[in-house]
């Protein structure tokens, strides 16, 4: 049944998408929920938490706020927030609970700009979708912050922890001055799909060229290989291999996607692509491993945070890559 | 604006506990120290685990996919993985509530494939919004399907209310419990989703007392096993956060029901374990353990400077004026504030007036400044306050209690003081 997940478990959400773009930007985060969502992100799907003090914040949401609509208490619980500190801007992020409500996130910037004299973002995330949904709609409420000072470095896009294990050199939009080069790179470098958007507006806007991350091929592989990851992850991967076709349970772009490749819509799906796809190697997350126990062929870990959080993690960009190197061929 | 404290002296003096100690009153601030509060899971038990207490059962969790989230790191660790079943919600359930007819197809196929006896359905916030009747939809699904129906609620939304989560999972574990002919040797012991220390002194002496059957949810593996809690004579209440279950099984089987708190104090603790022989009718002979305690007690040596935080098997400030009364220096505690605390801080001013109470969810916290100079700190929230000074955690899932919590706790202070 669609949306019933009796082997998997959620990925990460679009609030933490959402939050994993603003986390380093210096900004207010207040997560407009009772808590549960705020421990759910921070928790689980922001290690940087653990290491980086940031103004991540519940809102305290409670039934007699939601139900009589009393947006003004949030008002006068940042305004009283502010008092402890001076964030670059204030950002709400959007849960299940005002989503019910249709809370107008639009008119709280408004009152909230002129209230408190501070550039604020609303990214109207549901809790319902998958991460990168959250992380292009944080992107898209950040423009408005993009100067164009000149920079040698290339900006990388869809850079998070969530898409991509390790910390990345130059210019990932992860820390508040980054994005006052945003305009200025010569190139841009999309390493998830949720960087694609606003790489091509910075095309479109600044005439940044861009392309996706990429690999070379030095082998020659006659397996059938699938690789289940963030689209463009996936996709640097297959050009390493040289072949194979790419799955993904988050969104995949059509500019970049070939005849065999398949967005999966839920874990049936996953069940019978493996079962009708006649792979010798699967590379995904170990996590879709537990939906596939029939399958017979070679299963190579691949983890996302996004899908397993920190249980798979490797210790750096090149331990993860080296990893999957060795169980393929053993280099 | 530096943290927000109040001091013991002043919390003692104060006619009302200021708003700062509210969580619904101010924005929740989002740290590693307070995880606990926002994903109870996170340490210990969250309402998904604590609901699967229920034996033979599985959960689905019918919720937008953020709800889930945190299941699906702890789920694997803690593991429960194969008794999580997800129906993930999408904006069109939101606003057609297709969501609530996919229930009983889902239950059907879970039971195909794993055949549990029981299952819960749990619902969140979303569902409370939209007052989904639960009841009925287990009711229909229990009539189709032929299994039992459990329905359980996460709703963050209600807190601070009268039935905040975890509140309300302790009534949803005993849900299913039916009266059974009394058997005047048998008790259940209600507090926690983990089981009680077996070393613990409560064991031995309520068995001395006549007390043979001694029962907790957490121990019982079958479904048949935990309908006996059913016999008990009464319920004995060691964690305030159970009474409100207490008080569901009186109304509804007309269980009886006792409330004992968890306490360090030796002296305290032979008291507590006075008034429930008085309570029950019976004597409880612990002369032997309180010895034990009062010896243990001796050699603690106090004079050192201790930090205390409230994610530990302890009330805070209890601890805290047990300690302080030892001749320890209470700089600071980190915790919550509510009105059944107020005594306890009271005993504390007396003596240390000065300590400050933080609360670590405040905004303020940003601006923590951590120069209390403590040489150990107890609970693990105060220990990432302080990472570099020497922390005894003392939140394990095996629950302490009586003379022997007391008597481990102190040689965990003084090992790690060493």
């Amino acid at each position: 049944m669609k949306g019933l997940f009796r082997y998997l478990s959620p990925f990460a959400p679009d609030i933490s998408g959402a939050c994993s773009v603003l986390f380093g930007l210096g900004g207010m985060i207040v997560i407009c929920d009772a808590g549960g969502c705020t421990g759910n992100t921070c928790g689980f799907d922001e290690p940087r938490w653990y290491t980086q003090k940031s103004a991540v914040f519940s809102a305290g949401l409670r039934d007699l706020d939601a139900i009589l609509g009393r947006d003004d208490r949030l008002l006068d619980k940042i305004e009283k927030a502010l008092t402890s500190f001076q964030p670059h801007f204030l950002a709400l992020i959007g849960t299940p609970a005002p989503s019910v409500i249709a809370t107008d996130y639009a008119a709280l910037c408004r009152i909230g700009e002129k209230r408190f004299g501070l550039p604020c973002i609303y990214i109207d995330t549901t809790g319902m979708e998958t991460y990168e949904i959250g992380q292009q709609k944080a992107y898209r409420a950040l423009r408005p912050m993009i100067q164009a000072a000149p920079t040698d470095q290339i900006g990388q896009w869809g850079a998070t922890p969530l898409d991509l294990p390790g910390q990345r050199d130059g210019l990932c939009f992860d820390q508040w001055e980054d994005w006052t080069m945003a305009g200025g790179t010569k190139q841009n470098l999309v390493l998830s799909p949720s960087g694609l958007e606003t790489a091509r507006y910075l095309k479109e806007r600044f005439g940044i060229p861009y392309d996706r991350l990429r690999g070379t091929c030095r082998h020659q592989e006659d397996r059938r290989i699938l690789i289940v990851h963030q689209q463009i992850y996936a996709d640097y991967v297959r050009d390493c291999i040289g072949t194979g076709d790419v799955a993904s349970f988050f969104t995949m772009d059509a500019e970049y996607k070939q005849t065999n490749d398949i967005q999966l819509d839920g874990e049936t799906e996953w069940i019978q692509l493996v079962k009708n796809g006649d792979y010798d190697v699967i590379m995904g997350d170990p996590m879709f491993q537990q939906a596939i126990p029939d399958f017979s062929g070679t299963y190579i870990p691949l983890p996302q945070f996004a899908v397993s959080g920190q249980m798979h993690q490797a210790d750096s960009a090149e331990a993860y890559e080296a990893s999957w190197r060795k169980a393929l061929w053993n280099e | 604006m530096n943290a927000f404290y109040t001091t013991a002296a002043d919390l003692a003096a104060g006619k009302k506990i200021p708003a700062e100690y509210d969580p619904s009153a101010h924005l929740i601030y989002s740290s590693p120290a307070t995880l606990a509060y926002n994903s109870p899971g996170a340490i210990g038990f969250g309402v998904k685990r604590a609901a699967l207490t229920i034996p033979e059962s599985v959960m689905l969790l019918i919720a937008p996919a953020s709800c889930g989230r945190n299941s699906t790191i702890l789920s694997a660790e803690e593991h429960y993985r194969d008794r999580m079943f997800y129906l993930l919600m999408n904006e069109t359930d939101l606003v057609t509530s297709r969501h609530l007819r996919k229930i009983t197809q889902a239950v059907k196929e879970i039971d195909e494939l794993c055949h549990p006896k029981v299952v819960i359905l749990c619902i969140t916030c979303v569902d409370a919004l939209l007052a989904t009747d639960l009841e009925s939809i287990c009711e229909k699904t229990a009539q189709e399907t032929g299994l039992i129906l459990v329905p359980s609620t996460m709703y963050a939304l209600e807190r601070e209310g009268r039935k905040p989560p975890m509140v309300q999972v302790h009534d949803t574990v005993f849900s299913l419990l039916k009266r059974k002919p009394v058997d005047p040797h048998a008790v259940n012991l209600l507090g926690w989703f983990s089981p009680i220390d077996p070393e613990s002194d409560l064991f031995p002496l309520l068995q001395k007392a006549g007390l043979t059957k001694i029962r907790q949810a957490a121990e019982m593996k079958t479904l048949d096993a935990y309908q006996k809690m059913g016999e008990a004579n009464f319920n004995l209440i060691l964690d305030p956060e159970a009474a409100y279950a207490g008080e569901q099984l009186y109304q509804r089987l007309g269980m009886p029901y006792l409330e004992i708190p968890r306490v360090y104090a030796p002296d305290r603790i032979h008291h507590v374990y006075q008034l429930l022989a008085k309570a029950v009718g019976i004597t409880i002979d612990d002369d032997e353990w309180y010895a034990k305690g009062k010896r243990k007690q001796a050699e603690l040596p106090g004079g050192r400077r201790i930090v205390i935080g409230e994610m530990c098997n302890a009330d805070p400030f209890e601890l805290a004026a047990f300690l302080a009364e030892q001749g320890y220096v209470i700089p600071e505690i980190f915790s919550n504030v509510i009105s059944r605390n107020l005594p306890t801080i009271k005993r504390l001013a007396k003596l240390s007036p000065e300590t400050k109470v933080y609360t670590g969810i405040s905004p303020s916290m940003i601006n923590f400044q951590a120069d209390a100079h403590p040489d150990l700190t107890i609970g693990k929230d105060a220990g990432q306050w302080y990472p570099n000074v020497p922390c005894v955690e003392w939140n394990s899932e095996k629950q302490p209690f009586g003379y022997d919590g007391f008597i481990k706790l102190a040689d965990r202070i003084k090992e790690v003081s060493a």
